[in-house]
């Protein structure tokens, strides 16, 4: 993954290319996401740095030429606005590299589902992530995808725990409804499938 | 396993590891217990599915919405930059550019002062533009409309079994006048319009206290009793001192939200011409809901003491932590600013001081601003303030200013 970086930063600062810009988004967002909150700072914070971060980066593309480390870069960016110090060294951000490293790579199977899924059914679950209310889509991301324990979330979103717990609770029996109990076994069936294709091959 | 009880399942930490493949000792631990409980594996497995779907619909869904949001500034002309440092090279140009500007401006008005000498005393009046001072409109319920700012102290009307009782300070009072409210079951509804540069209090037949900001409106019910709810709306900016009363919940509705609450102090702002509507808690609870629920917001939230609800003008509520000082700054007597653009100010300001506000060419209304001011000093006075920051300076002709460069 850190040279699909490395090959977007080339040709985001070397081409200016919004593509290569989007690339570097959509890993960094999950990676300083996690960074942030595992640091407990609000969630709305977080959003807003990296927003901050990336608006720079794309605002000054043209005089980042020299920067050798961009990880580095990226992440001291984004730590000297969350924590608005001027003076965050070096050895701090390799910390945070060590502490995150575990964070992302879903699992095998998360990268075959989506192909599986019949049309319906992939339409019932994006209908339904569109429709859920901002704060309850984030908990559910921070709670599944980022891996933060109920406290955490609890914590960054300045609510309680059993909001937290009731929100997901809601959201995963809401769309066991709507998806349905038959739909599930299909993909459950092709899952276990393309699961032992791929111990074969 | 009912179904509900895999559901529950969420709620151990182990268990959702286990549905995402994270730590190998919870994955043991449930695959063992899978194989003790063969009959529960379907269930289980459907759910684990659920949470994978969601892990990964949520993770794209939360990172393509931000990343929305960074192409809208991105693409806004001239690159939106909420913070208030400035590169150096800027400052200097700015500065440069400022001093020459107020060489040209001093040199032309001191032409057409001299080419307009009747002119000499309207800008003296500038002056004389003072802040909100205690003047209000109440509409009864038949319709008369009174002019508190010219009405005499005491009793003014009765309306539905209240008296309404001017007192002097701004303050307008409803009491019972003790006889039972006539079988009238529905009572009348009395309207305070404060208009701009305008203030007031009222005090509500059960006690609780109002105060109304500059450029606001709120129609309430003569009496309360009889009415399971105590409603109230309001257009603009009040602060709320409610009176306990748990069998009748004080309603405040504006047109984006729906406020709730028992007995607690908590301020609104819902003027118009803002792009949000605020509710802020000092203390006590409240719940504010959308004013039409619907998908995307069905339900209402609750407010903690010192939080803030917001809510745009598509009915999402959020809800953060609040700066309190800045919502309650029109009650304590000043204008703060945090990182504010020139316009909002200039709005507040409008509305405080009764006047109008246009913009010249090329003035850059993104920049914040930061400090405090006075309210209860005259115009000028502020305008210096903010002229001393460096962004902008002014011109004022009567009641109109504008701002520039």
């Amino acid at each position: 993954m850190r040279t699909d970086n490395a090959k977007a930063w080339d040709d985001f600062i070397g081409l200016e290319s919004e593509e290569a810009f989007h690339v570097l988004y959509t890993y960094y967002y999950n990676y300083l996401t996690y960074v942030g909150l595992k640091k407990k700072f609000p969630s709305s914070r977080v959003k807003d740095e990296i927003n901050e971060v990336f608006l720079y980066l794309w605002e000054n593309r043209g005089k980042l030429k020299t920067i050798i480390n961009a990880h580095n870069y990226i992440l001291t960016a984004y730590l000297r606005k969350l924590y608005k110090k001027d003076n965050i060294g070096l050895s701090e951000t390799s910390d945070w590299e060590a502490n995150a490293e575990f964070l992302v790579l879903p699992s095998v199977e998360t990268r075959y589902i989506r192909p599986q899924m019949q049309q319906h059914v992939s339409r019932i679950l994006t209908d339904f992530v569109g429709k859920l209310p901002e704060r309850q889509r984030q908990m559910i991301y921070q709670k599944f995808y980022l891996g933060l324990s109920y406290k955490e979330i609890a914590t960054v979103n300045e609510v309680s725990i059993n909001t937290v717990y009731n929100t997901i609770y809601k959201a995963v029996e809401k769309l066991k409804h709507q998806i349905g109990k038959d739909n599930l076994d299909t993909l459950l069936l092709a899952l276990i499938l393309i699961c032992i294709l791929y111990l074969f091959f | 396993m009912t179904e509900k009880e895999v559901l529950a399942l969420l709620k151990d930490e182990r268990f959702c590891n286990y549905c995402l493949k994270r730590n190998n000792e919870d994955i043991r631990y449930w695959e063992r217990w899978l194989e003790d409980h063969p009959e529960d594996r379907p269930g289980i497995e459907r759910q684990r599915l659920l949470v994978m779907l969601l892990e990964q619909a949520t993770a794209s869904g939360e990172m393509e919405q931000q990343y929305e949001r960074l192409k809208q500034r991105i693409g806004m002309p001239g690159g939106a930059h909420k913070g208030v440092t400035r590169r150096l090279n800027s400052v200097i140009a700015k500065w440069s550019v400022a001093a020459l500007l107020i060489l040209t401006a001093g040199i032309s008005y001191y032409e057409y002062r001299r080419a307009h000498p009747s002119l000499l005393g309207q800008n003296d009046n500038v002056d004389a533009i003072g802040p909100a001072v205690n003047q209000a409109y109440l509409t009864l319920s038949d319709g008369a409309r009174i002019d508190l700012g010219t009405a005499d102290d005491g009793l003014l009307a009765t309306q539905s079994g209240s008296a309404v009782t001017k007192y002097t300070g701004g303050k307008l009072v409803y009491r019972s006048t003790g006889g039972n409210p006539v079988s009238t079951v529905v009572p009348g509804f009395n309207t305070l319009t404060t208009p701009k540069g305008g203030l007031y209090k009222v005090v509500l037949p059960d006690g609780s206290l109002v105060y109304l900001n500059a450029a606001s409106t709120l129609k309430y019910p003569a009496t309360f009793t009889n009415l399971r709810e105590r409603v109230v709306e309001l257009t603009g900016e009040a602060f709320f001192e409610i009176s306990h009363d748990p069998g009748h919940p004080f309603m405040v509705k504006t047109p984006g939200q729906i406020i709730t609450d028992m007995g607690t102090t908590f301020d609104v702002s819902a003027y118009p011409d803002e792009r949000q509507t605020q509710t802020t808690l000092i203390s006590g609870a409240v719940s504010v809901g959308p004013a039409r629920p619907s998908i995307r917001q069905p339900a209402a939230i609750e407010l903690k003491p010192g939080q803030q609800a917001s809510t745009d003008k598509e009915g999402i509520i959020n809800s953060a932590r609040a700066d309190t000082s800045m919502a309650l700054a029109w009650k304590n007597g000043e204008f703060v600013l945090r990182n504010t653009d020139i316009r909002t100010v200039m709005r507040e300001v409008s509305r405080w001081y009764n006047i109008e506000v246009v913009y010249g060419r090329g003035v850059d209304t993104s920049d914040g601003l930061n400090g405090k001011i006075s309210r209860t000093i005259p115009l000028s006075r502020v305008l210096e303030k903010l002229t001393s920051t460096g962004f902008v300076h002014f011109r004022t002709e009567g009641r109109k200013v504008t701002v520039l460069q």
